[in-house]
Order: C-alpha cells, then structure tokens, then sequence
C-alpha cells in the first residue's frame, strides 16, 4: 500500500511540474519571482492540463502512462522555463501592510487540517457507491486495461453514461499506471488531490482581488460544507466538475473586472477541463462564455472568443469520437427542445425539476450557508454599483440553472427516479461557483494585497 | 492589474468595508455550523473503512450489494484478459433491483479486462446465475461449477 500511495503522488508531483510549466505559457507568471509567488495554482493547473491532455491522446490511441506522463511534463516544463526565461513585466511588488494575513492564514490552516482528516479517511474508502464504482471507476479501470477507449465498454448500451468524457476517469488510470494496478481504494486520493489543488488554486487566484480574510472563510465555508467530502468521497464527477468550473468563473470574473495578464488563459484551462469532466461541465463552461461575452468591455470581447473556440477545440474531438462510434446522448435529447407539443406537454417536468433542485440547493444539511452567502454577496455586489462583475455571477447563475431545468425537460429518462439520483449532484457547480464568485464580487483591484495577501501566501 | 474601476469615496468604501465584514462573518457562520458535522462524518469514515482489511475493500461494491465477497475472485479465476462475456442470469426481483442488471454491472466492473456482450454469438464464455446454459443450445468447450447456481461455460478462446 505505501509504495502504491508513494507511486499515486509520483504521479501527482510530475503533473504539479507540469502545471509548472503551464504558468509560464498561460502568461500567469513572467518572472521566477511570480512563479514562485503563483506556485499554489500550478498544481490545479497541472492536473487540468493532464487530465486534457490524455482525455485528447486517448481518442488516438496513445495511454498516459509512466512514459508519456514523465515526457510531457517535461516539455512543457521545458516550454515554460525558456518562456520565464526571456522575462517580461512583472507586476509592481506589494509592500502594503497586512493586518488580515494572519487570520486568513489561520483559516486555511484550519481547511489544510480538514483535507488531511479527508486524506485519512479516502486512503482507506472503497468503491462503494453505485455511480463511484458502476460508472466513474468502470471507466477508469477500463482505461488503464485498454489504454484508451474501446468497444464495447465506451460503446455499448449496456454500459452506463457513454456520453460522459474522459478528464477524471484518464487521471485515476494514470495514478493506475503509476501504482501498477487499479486500486479502488487509493484511487480516492486522487479526488484529494484535486480537492487540494483548487484550494491553492482558488486562494491565488482570489487574492488578485479579493480581501484576504473573506476569500479564506469562503474557501473554508466550502471545504467544511457535509456535501463536499460527503460526495468526493464516492468518486462521482460531480465535486470535481464544480471546483474546476467554479475556479474557471473565478479567473473568468476577475478577469472581467480588472483585466490582468493570464487570468483569461487560466479561465479557457479550468472551463476547457470542467467541460471535459461532464457533460453538465459544457453548459457550465458555456454559459460562462456566452455571459461574459455580453457583459465584457468591447476590447475583451475579441480575447473571449478565442478563449471560447479553444475550449470548442478542445471538447469537439470526444464529440466527433462519439459520432463516429454512433453514440447518442442517453440522457439528453436535444431534439425534444424543437418540439412545441413535447414542450407543452411536459412543462410539469421544469416544475417539478425547479422545485427539486431549488430544494437540494437550499439544503443546510448539504451545503450550509453557501447558497445564502453567494446570494447576499450577489446583492452586495449590486449594491456597491459594481455592475459588470455582478451581471456576469447573476446571470451565470440563472443561465446555468435553466440549462439544468431544459436538461430535465428533454430528457427522454423518468423524472422522478432521474431526479432522485441526482438533483442533489447537479447543482453543486451551482452551489460552489456561486459561492467561490463572492469573494471576487465584493473585492476590487488590489484589495487583496491591501488587506492582506499576496499571491502566493 | 489594471485598475479600471473609479476610486471609491469614502462612505462608498464604508458600504463596501461592511459588506466585505458581513459576507466573511456569514462564511464563518457556516463554517461554525458545518465544520463540527463534517469532521464527526470524517471520523466515522474513518472507523468504519480503516477497520477493513485489502481483501474487504476490494470486494464491498459486491458485498454491499448482498453477493459473497469471493464470488468475482472465482469468476475472474475462470477468465482469460479480453473474454467476451454473456451473462445468463433471469430478471428476476433484487430487492428492489433486478438481479440480472444487478450482477452484470457488478461483473463489468470487477472482470475487467474482460468484458460484457449482449449477444451470444459474440460471447467466448457464458457466466450463468440461476439459469441452466443447456437451454443456450451451444456446444461448450469446457464448463465449470463455481456452485449451486453459479458456472462459467467456455464457448471460444478471447
């Protein structure tokens, strides 16, 4: 067992060296002194640049294993350090005081003791949960067997979810490659990981605007919430799903309000890898382009949508792979939304669905006060006149929540039982994107170095 | 950063520094309200999964599901890598399940890499659960009795 945990975060350390080198190419970092300072985000942005990376080289054929993994990380290492190299601006050092530092700090002490009390428990969790084990850890043990996608398993009717793509289930079969052989219960290490990685993520990137203290209590708000160890722990995507695409809104919003090299980059990386762990990921990832395209300034507008066709360019090949393997969604039909008389016919579905995911969302059992926290920060927002980064996290919000309620309406499956089995997942992209913006509604530029922090800390 | 937004005056400051306070005093709140909850669920995880041992882990989608833990290790015994695997098992009542769904999803999983097929033409081994595989009317190459309602019959080499 020790040397398969030392084999998984083998793994995890080279894609932290990947994500190393990605800083530098997603313009996050132009100097060492800010790749040492953004250190904390290169590990989220690692394991989304792997995880992309073999989800793409799956579909040809190519496995990465313990040779590929190794040789990537170090092209893009390579790749970045000689982009470091040439230099560039580096943005003016902070030498403000700090006086919420402290507390700020001691607060994500507190998440750092609350994920090593997780890693604790996911070293020694089984597949146990139906969706863990039949569906994510089928697909994963599938991939680290065949290398890449292969009939019948990603084909055939009979297996669940053939739609859903590749993100989570290629990591854990490189953690696989890694250990020698699929364990189910070390696998949950790798949800660790992530769920680590969008801490120093989040916390770096909310400290460009943020103030230091408020970002730390939403970080640990959402950390201690029961539903977020309650539904990592059963391997399902859908906590992953949210903290990719919550980090992505974060960069996306940030961006927004105060422009700041490398923060759309940052946002294409963690939307293009949220679209490519669920097919949910895809209406998140797009509703957030489509959002900020209609309240960008017109200077950004060009920007965004190349960052909208790079994640098109990204999700399109598993698509095209589906196609060309005759595989149709099983949970979507997109062309009962064409219909007026299906439309009218099951409207009770969008009730009904409405009134269930509103309960789920609001369910202090699950999520605490994270809801009531991204909605009065929503207000501040508004309040404070700070119209374009508020109509960006509002209107990304409702969007994606009617995009679940259309979702429910087409789908050809049983509401009820549908509903059952996941109302309460679906919306926690919901739950915590909403709730990782307020930090980024209610800062401004350079709050979090005034008040606090510094990339990094 | 560029810093695109107006300086703000003071009592706009004043409404942004209270909102900033409420906001961090409300994700405290939570914190306050969740963390307590959470960490009693994380130890009792933790006792309940730490007392299994490698064996008990591997094999408890299986158990929890009511099947014996040493089922799919006999099975998998039986299999050869890329086995194409038909499942001869009636859709009866599971509990509230159906037992050929039931065992079939557990057997996609844990026979990997050998897989399921739908049809039996395309099968090279027929794993049967309270079903005769004489009713198939195949010829098998070899069959073998893993106990009373259990046997895995050879059609072809994978």
């Amino acid at each position: 067992v020790t040397a398969s945990i030392l084999a998984l975060v083998l793994a995890n350390v080279l894609m932290l060296g990947l994500g190393v080198g990605l800083l530098p190419l997603l313009r996050l970092a132009a100097t060492p002194r800010e790749l040492v300072q953004r250190l904390p985000i290169a590990y989220a942005a690692g394991l989304a640049g792997t995880g992309i990376a073999s989800a793409e080289l799956a579909l040809v054929g190519i496995p990465v294993g313990i040779v590929a993994l190794p040789l990537l990380m170090l092209v893009v290492l390579a790749l970045g350090l000689r982009r470091l190299g040439r230099g560039g601006a580096a943005e003016p050092e902070d030498t403000r005081r700090r006086p919420w530092a402290l507390p700020a700090l001691a607060l994500l002490a507190v998440a750092a003791v609350f994920l090593a009390n997780a890693a604790r428990v996911l070293a020694v969790k089984p597949l146990l949960e139906n969706d863990g084990w039949a569906l994510w850890g089928l697909r994963a043990r599938a991939l680290y067997e065949f290398g890449h996608p292969t009939a019948p398993v990603f084909t055939d009717a009979v297996y669940p979810a053939l739609q859903y793509p590749l993100f989570l289930p290629e990591l854990e079969a490189i953690d696989a490659h890694f250990m020698r052989g699929f364990d189910g219960t070390l696998i949950h290490l790798q949800l660790l990981g992530l769920a680590v990685a969008f801490v120093g993520a989040a916390w770096t990137l909310l400290a460009r605007r943020a103030p230091s203290l408020l970002a730390a209590a939403t970080l640990l708000a959402i950390v201690t919430a029961p539903s977020f160890f309650g539904q990592l722990g059963t391997n399902s995507a859908d906590v992953p799903l949210a903290m990719l695409i919550g980090l992505g809104v974060t960069a996306l919003a940030t961006w927004l309000a105060d422009g700041g090299a490398g923060l759309l980059p940052v946002a294409t990386l963690f939307l293009s890898a949220g679209a490519m762990t669920k097919n949910e990921g895809e209406l998140f990832a797009g509703a957030a382009y489509v959002v900020a395209l209609l309240v960008a300034r017109r200077a950004q507008r060009r920007p965004l949508l190349v960052a909208t066709g790079v994640s098109l360019a990204l999700v399109l090949p598993w698509h095209l792979w589906l196609l060309a393997h005759g595989i149709t969604a099983t949970t979507f039909a997109l062309s009962h939304l064409l219909h007026p008389h299906y439309l009218t016919s099951h409207w009770y579905r969008v009730t009904s669905a409405q009134d269930q995911l509103l309960d789920q969302i609001w369910r202090h059992a699950s999520w605490t006060l994270l809801p009531f926290l991204a909605v009065a920060g929503a207000a501040a927002a508004v309040l404070l006149r700070r119209y374009r980064v508020a109509a960006f996290g509002i209107a990304w919000i409702l969007v994606s929540f009617a995009g679940l309620l259309c979702v429910y309406w087409a789908s050809p499956l049983p509401l009820h039982p549908n509903l059952f089995n996941s109302a309460d997942r679906t919306i926690d992209t919901l739950v915590i994107g909403g709730a990782l913006l307020v930090p980024v509604l209610l800062g401004r530029p350079g709050a979090g170095y005034e008040e606090g922090s510094t990339p990094g800390t | 950063l560029g810093s695109r937004e107006r300086a703000p005056g003071t009592r706009s400051r004043l409404i942004a520094w209270a909102a900033v306070a409420a906001a961090t005093v409300l994700a405290l709140v939570s914190v306050l309200q969740s963390s307590r909850v959470t960490w009693h669920r994380l130890g009792t995880d933790y006792r309940r999964f730490s007392a299994l041992v490698p064996g008990q882990r591997e094999s408890a989608a299986s158990e929890a599901a009511g099947f014996p833990a040493s089922l799919f290790d006999l099975l998998s015994l039986q299999l050869r890598p890329h086995d194409r695997i038909y499942f001869q098992i009636p859709h009866t009542p599971y509990g509230t399940l159906d037992l050929h769904d039931t065992l079939a999803a557990l057997g996609r999983y844990y026979l990997l890499p050998a897989v399921e097929v739908t049809r039996l033409d395309r099968a090279t081994v027929v794993v049967s659960y309270e079903a005769d595989p004489g009713r198939l009317g195949r010829r098998f190459r070899s069959q073998i009795e893993l106990g009373n309602s259990l046997r895995v019959s050879r059609l072809a080499e994978p």
